[in-house]
């Protein structure tokens, strides 16, 4: 069943419903689904388009498509620190749309340091329960090795060499080679769509209109034609993600500022050259489906680093690449083939505020030092993975660095290099808006808005902390726990 | 946004074609295609590109008329050179080259 707009209403400009959610991203799609098995009646509001109606021919048309502020939120820092180019979905689906899918969970370590801290009462036991459950709702998969994914081989077998840990990644796969990935779409929003839960895609809540701490209806935009509708309800859950659920919240003046809770991931992103061919990906198209890596390197993963390969489409290269010389992104073109790219994912120290300029959300975040180091760690352990007889050289994210030719190399810029010229990437944010076990909290356990009785957060912005880990899972099982538990209230 | 369009195309034209080898072909698409993009800009960004772009637009009439013995009209590259020093600008230009990589086919 095709999911909707408001265009399919036209007759009406009001609608009445019992329980609301906004955004069809992990956390949105999760709360609607746990709502519908408890038999209440929800609708999802989903600002951005439909994607089966795109034309999938060009990755640069579909990243602005698809993302949130076209693809550039900026996390600017307020102490020297690097511009981070944020990345977040916004279509249906949301992020799960655009995400590479892997699948992992929050370890226990890190758990029960949430739970002994107090920012969350969810036992470490209980959410594995609840991945389970997801996992029974979900396919999730390995993939096979492709022609496509040599630069995974050379990162499994180069890990082997040192004998660092390495683990096929699990997905949101259905495992079947040109239809793997699970996405919200293809799994809950499809099962709800097909039980008459209406998903509204090209629909902006604009305004939360509350009186005597109870919200009582939304002013929604209608993005084809700006039409304007008024909805009521009873419950609203707000799942906007990690910025634009507390920025929705502040342009509503229903929160004054957030603490500075936000917390992500650093994507620092190395381009490798190949003495022979490795790279056979030709692709100019935009596919999310593909599996992007089959390998996580994880000897570091105590630490919050993982490594693992990244987009090999030319034009992902040559973005990454921006900051190097013409003569180097000319190379990168005309030898594509010798190319390759790897994701080291680290779990940064610094925190952030959201904040808004004309009207558009951005993040204002302190960098920590600490981050410095994980950076300098990350060169040094990538120089010694890779450097070998069949690398050529690594381009490191770091500006005016060039080619860096050996480990010696590697070493010094290791050294030397300033952070502010830093190019650094994010895709994964959380917790701006968690339960902190103070006054100042602007949500309780149950994700529930403070001072509102029927607002509630369960996407991204709730989680207690940095997960490590690709975040999706902690996002849908924490999003579970809260619609199960407030389901006798609601 | 007529005006803009023409901007794109007289700064980044010569160094697409400088990329791809003289391919008029491919660097006319990467432009068109990129354009088409630029208008579903949300307005913030779309000001601060709009306002970049006047700004080299405007440093190009400059040298235009402080270097006229030149006979040059297309100061572009090495006002982008300049503008490279400033961390801003150059975030911007970074910005617009990694936009237009990605909008390659
Ligand atoms: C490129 C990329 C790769 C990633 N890879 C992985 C991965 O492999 N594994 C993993 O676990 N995680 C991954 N993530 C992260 C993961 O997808 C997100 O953490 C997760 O989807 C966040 O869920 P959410 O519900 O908080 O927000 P989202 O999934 O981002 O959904 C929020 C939705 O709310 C909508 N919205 C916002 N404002 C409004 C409004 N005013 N009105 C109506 N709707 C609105 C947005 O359009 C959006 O669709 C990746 C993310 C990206 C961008």
């Amino acid at each position: 069943m095709p999911f909707k707009n408001l265009n399919s209403f036209d007759d009406s400009n009001d609608f009445n419903i019992e329980n609301i959610i906004i955004g069809s991203g992990a956390g949105g799609s999760t709360t609607a689904f746990e709502l519908f098995k408890q038999k209440k009646e929800c609708i999802i509001l989903e600002d951005g388009p439909n994607v089966n109606d795109l034309d999938f021919s060009n990755i640069g048309k579909n990243i602005i498509k698809l993302y949130k502020n076209n693809g550039a939120t900026p996390l600017i820092s307020n102490n020297g620190g690097p511009i981070i180019g944020y990345g977040q979905g916004s279509c249906v689906g949301g992020s799960t749309y655009v995400n590479a899918g892997y699948f992992s969970n929050t370890p226990e370590w890190i758990f029960n340091k949430w739970f002994k801290e107090n920012k969350t009462i969810l036992k470490f036991d209980h959410f594995s329960n609840l991945i389970d459950e997801i996992k029974s709702e979900i396919k999730v998969n390995t993939d096979q090795l492709t022609s496509v994914d040599n630069d995974s081989k050379i990162l499994f077998e180069k890990s082997k060499k040192l004998n660092w840990q390495i683990e096929k990644c699990e997905r949101y796969s259905s495992g079947i080679v040109g239809e793997e990935k699970q996405n919200m779409n293809k799994t809950y929003l499809s099962y709800l769509s097909e039980n008459g839960v209406n998903i509204l895609h090209d629909t902006r809540v604009l305004k939360i209109n509350t009186q005597n701490g109870e919200a009582k209806s939304l002013i929604v935009e209608n993005r084809l034609n700006l039409k304007k509708y008024k909805f009521k309800f009873k419950n609203l859950f707000i799942c906007c993600g990690p910025i634009n659920t507390p920025f929705l919240l502040q342009k509503n003046r229903l929160i004054d500022n957030n603490e500075n809770n936000f917390e992500f991931h650093i994507n620092f992103k190395i381009i490798l050259k190949f003495k022979k061919p490795i790279n056979f990906n030709k692709s100019f198209k935009y596919n999310p489906d593909h599996p992007v890596s089959i390998y996580f390197m994880r000897e570091f993963e105590k630490e919050g680093a993982l490594l693992s390969a990244a987009n090999s489409e030319l034009p992902y290269i040559l973005a990454t690449a921006s900051h190097f010389s013409d003569e180097i992104k000319k190379d990168i073109i005309k030898n594509h083939e010798h190319y390759g790219m790897y994701i080291y994912q680290i779990k940064s120290n610094s925190h952030g505020q959201i904040k808004s300029f004309l009207n558009n959300p951005y993040v204002s975040y302190s960098f920590d030092e600490k981050d410095t180091l994980e950076i300098k760690k990350a060169i040094e352990r990538t120089s010694k993975l890779f450097f070998d007889d069949d690398v050529d050289f690594i381009l490191y994210p770091v500006e005016n660095s060039g080619h860096i030719k050996s480990q010696k190399e590697a070493m010094n810029l290791s050294q030397n290099f300033q952070k502010k010229k830093l190019h650094l990437v994010s895709v994964h944010g959380m917790s701006s808006m968690r339960y902190a076990p103070n006054k100042n909290s602007l949500t309780d356990f149950n994700g529930k808005l403070k001072d509102f009785k029927n607002i509630f957060i369960t996407d991204a912005s709730i989680i207690p902390g940095n997960t490590g880990e690709s975040p999706q899972a902690t996002i849908m099982a924490f999003s579970k726990f809260i619609t199960k538990n407030l389901s006798n209230s609601l | 946004m007529f005006f803009f369009k023409k901007i794109i195309q007289l700064v980044y034209s010569q160094y697409l074609l400088n990329l791809y080898e003289n391919d008029k072909n491919r660097v006319n698409s990467i432009l068109d295609n990129f354009f088409e993009s630029l208008t579903r800009f949300n307005i913030s960004l779309k000001i601060i590109i709009c306002l970049f772009l006047l700004f080299l637009f405007i440093v190009n009439i400059f040298f235009i008329i402080i270097f006229f013995y030149q006979i040059r009209l297309n100061h572009f590259p090495k006002i982008i050179k300049l503008a490279s020093g400033f961390p801003y600008l150059k975030n911007l230009d970074n910005f617009l080259k990694a936009n237009l990589s990605l909008h390659s086919s």
